[in-house]
């Protein structure tokens, strides 16, 4: 199984765009780039704090051929059956491109943004039977009554309208264990941000276990990280960079809610950095949950491309098979790492898979 | 006092046929038909721009790509051209569908309508996930259209919230340079009292001239009692042709070449609608096809078309400068935005672009 290298749309409200590079003109550019160099696809940011991932991803369907689109939805803003509708329609529309990523954590601070006030074991049950809905009518064959009488959720004549289109693979990502349990049923790919290697592997085992399949898998399931990218010719030369980073003012987070987001143990930049950027290092070359550039909550890894390459090497030989890279600036590190990565991960990819 | 002239994108099929596009599916020719890919979609839309319309309606049901979609996909294929997109509130949260409008009107630059309806079949609503009744969905309607200025404006009423718990401190903002002009259809009582509230353009399908003057009196009182003014618009289809003679007998040809079971298929599938509009079109011809001219209600309006067709079922039939007049007449008395289609709906945009319009601006003077 081939490896596959998706790269991330920076279209969070917060991210400060170049004169001129603003708005679709700008992610036109970066999904041409990001085609053009060879990834696979294009992952695209969901929720309070992005511009709509399904309305850019429509329009950037347009403008490239190949490119996957990652559309990330969060399960509480749209009816089931109408999201694999709009799905059905998204993968007419691109030709079988779409890939769904649900995140589908329990979340106070998003989901009081939409208005909706459901508690953590409320919301869990209702993602339940969002995946339910959706495996009915994605997975006709299982025999599913085309009736559901949930508590959150009733659906009479399930069925879903445009039936020539393939349905898209769902990747989801979950950390608690009971949201894993949930999602190990149904999930194509399973997403979890890069952190120190053992972690990973024990999640990867965990999501195994779990994963006995309710229905036959017509593939595998796979395994993914996400992860941002700071890489140059010298190591040193990416520590300064993520060090200048953390020395600027950061833009204030663009919050289109009244609260503040409140997450725990995040390194904001605002003044509660450690010294030097090397402190926040929690294996070679790798540091978490920092907040840069507008994203939250960022796993990145820092150093000179080989050393990039060889952690990312040591990610795949785990079970990791896609991974969702991101890097700032991201048209001009699209090139950057299209160009002094990927052809270094493809050649070991193809001597290792 | 200027007239908007609009089209229409068929996004579940074309073709020369009445049962061609459109619900419900009556699947009786092989030739002639148009699948809905976004190139063939994107050539309605270049089209139509081209031809001289305002705008291009993109419509919604089962089985159609969606609209939000389709217009993020073709918004930069114009420049000047407005997308009237249709919305059934109630499927999503109305804080994303303002959130998803708001990247969309970016995408666009600042282009779009809203046109709103609120569900003309429970059996289609229940494959959804919606089972409210008729009534219900208009006042969540209403509830939804505040939320959604509130979340663009910071304004508005912060009234009943029982269908949404949306908090007017904490939620979601995202301001709009442009918010989008309201479009609604919906014909019963309720509809009106939320279209009188809440809309700028109150649309309506093809009816005769007295029945749309009776409307168009009733609307203006009620939104007069709530200080507020409503456009109205009309949407119906359009046979138009160089001579009288020659536009009837497309219509007759339109109606004849559609088996009898088909149309009592598509009637009995009607028959399940909860829509007051949808039973108003149905009035017309009674499910009953008869001569072509029998089915001439008011002049130059023919019902033939909702014979097969749900929704919008009745066309203008005549020769140019016939549809013209028509156009006027109905402008005359409140109509001033039309939302016309036609079979096909890429050569008809041609043809009523540069035929129609013109004499309708000429009938106006």
């Amino acid at each position: 199984m081939r490896t596959q290298f998706h790269w991330t749309l920076p279209s969070a409200y917060a991210t400060q765009p170049r004169p001129g590079a603003a708005g679709l003109a700008g992610w036109i550019q970066v999904a041409q780039a990001t085609e053009y160099v060879g990834f696979d696809g294009l992952f695209l940011g969901g929720g309070a704090l992005y511009a709509d991932p399904w309305t850019i991803a429509a329009a950037l369907s347009q403008y490239t051929k190949r490119l996957q689109l990652l559309v990330t939805l969060r399960p509480e803003l749209i009816l089931p059956a109408v999201m694999a509708n709009m799905a059905q329609s998204m993968q007419s529309i691109t030709g079988g491109r779409l890939g769904l990523h649900m995140d589908i954590e329990f979340s106070a601070n998003e989901q009081r943004c939409y208005g909706d006030f459901l508690n953590r074991d409320q919301h869990q049950r209702r993602v339940q039977e969002y995946l339910q809905i959706l495996a009915a009518l994605w997975r006709p064959e299982q025999d599913a009554p085309d009736l559901f009488r949930g508590q959150y959720y009733q659906l009479e004549n399930a069925r879903l309208a445009i039936q020539s289109a393939a349905r898209p693979a769902l990747y989801l990502q979950a950390q608690s264990a009971d949201m894993l349990r949930l999602a190990a049923a149904h999930m194509d790919v399973d997403v979890q941000p890069a952190t120190h290697p053992r972690a990973m592997q024990a999640h990867i085992e965990q999501v195994r276990s779990l994963a006995a399949p309710a229905y036959q898998r017509p593939e595998p399931l796979q395994f993914s990280c996400r992860v941002h990218v700071i890489t140059r010719d010298s190591e040193q030369q990416a520590w300064d960079e993520l060090e200048q980073l953390l020395q600027q003012t950061p833009p204030a987070p663009a919050l289109p809610c009244g609260d503040p987001m409140q997450e725990d143990n995040i390194h904001h930049l605002h003044g509660t950095h450690p010294a030097r950027a090397r402190d926040l290092e929690i294996y070679p070359n790798l540091c978490h949950k920092l907040q840069l550039d507008g994203w939250r909550d960022m796993s990145v890894l820092v150093g000179s491309y080989a050393q990039v390459a060889n952690r990312l090497e040591e990610f795949q030989a785990l079970g990791i098979r896609r991974f969702v890279l991101s890097g700032s600036p991201a048209l001009e590190d699209a090139f950057r790492i299209g160009e002094e990565l990927l052809p270094r991960l493809r050649a070991t990819a193809g001597i290792t898979a | 006092m200027s007239i908007e002239f609009n089209w229409f994108l068929p996004t579940s099929g074309d073709g020369r046929h009445l049962a061609s596009g459109g619900l419900p599916k009556v699947q009786v020719f092989s030739d002639g038909n148009r699948a809905p890919g976004i190139d063939y979609l994107g050539q309605i839309t270049r089209v139509a721009e081209s031809a001289g319309f305002h705008g291009i309606l993109v419509p919604v049901a089962a089985g159609f790509e969606d609209p939000w979609l389709v217009t993020a996909a073709l918004a930069r294929e114009t420049s000047r051209l407005k997308f009237l997109l249709t919305l059934r509130p109630g499927l999503e949260l109305p804080a994303y569908t303002a959130q998803k409008l708001a990247t969309l009107q970016d995408i666009s630059n600042q282009r779009l309508a809203l046109h709103i309806v609120t569900g003309s079949s429970p059996y289609e609503q229940r494959s959804l996930g919606d089972f409210l009744g008729h009534d219900s969905r208009y006042e969540r309607t209403a509830e939804f259209l505040q939320i959604m200025q509130h979340v663009w404006r910071g304004s508005g009423i912060e009234g009943s919230q029982q269908y949404y718990q949306h908090s007017f401190n904490d939620g979601l903002r995202v301001p709009l340079q442009q918010t989008p002009d309201i479009y609604f259809g919906g014909a019963s009582p309720i509809a009106e009292g939320v279209a009188a509230q809440h809309s700028d353009v109150y649309v309506m399908w093809g009816e005769t001239p007295r029945m749309i003057r009776e409307r168009i009196a009733r609307m203006r009182e009620f939104a007069a009692a709530r200080k507020r003014r409503l456009r109205f618009g009309l949407r119906l289809h359009v046979i138009a042709r160089a001579t009288e003679a020659q536009a009837w007998e497309q219509a007759d040809k339109l109606l004849n070449e559609i088996p009898r079971d088909a149309i009592d298929s598509a009637q009995r599938h009607m028959a399940t609608y909860d829509s007051v509009g949808q039973a108003r079109q149905m009035d017309f011809h009674g499910g009953k096809r008869s001569g072509v001219r029998e089915l001439e209600i008011a002049p130059n309006l023919w019902a033939g078309i909702g014979l097969v067709r749900g929704g919008a079922g009745t066309a203008f039939v005549g020769s140019y400068a016939q549809v013209a007049e028509r156009i006027a007449e109905y402008h005359a008395f409140g109509i001033d935005a039309f939302i016309f289609s036609g079979y096909p709906n890429l050569e008809e945009a041609i043809r009523v672009g540069a035929e129609v319009l013109p004499r309708a601006g000429q009938a106006l003077k």
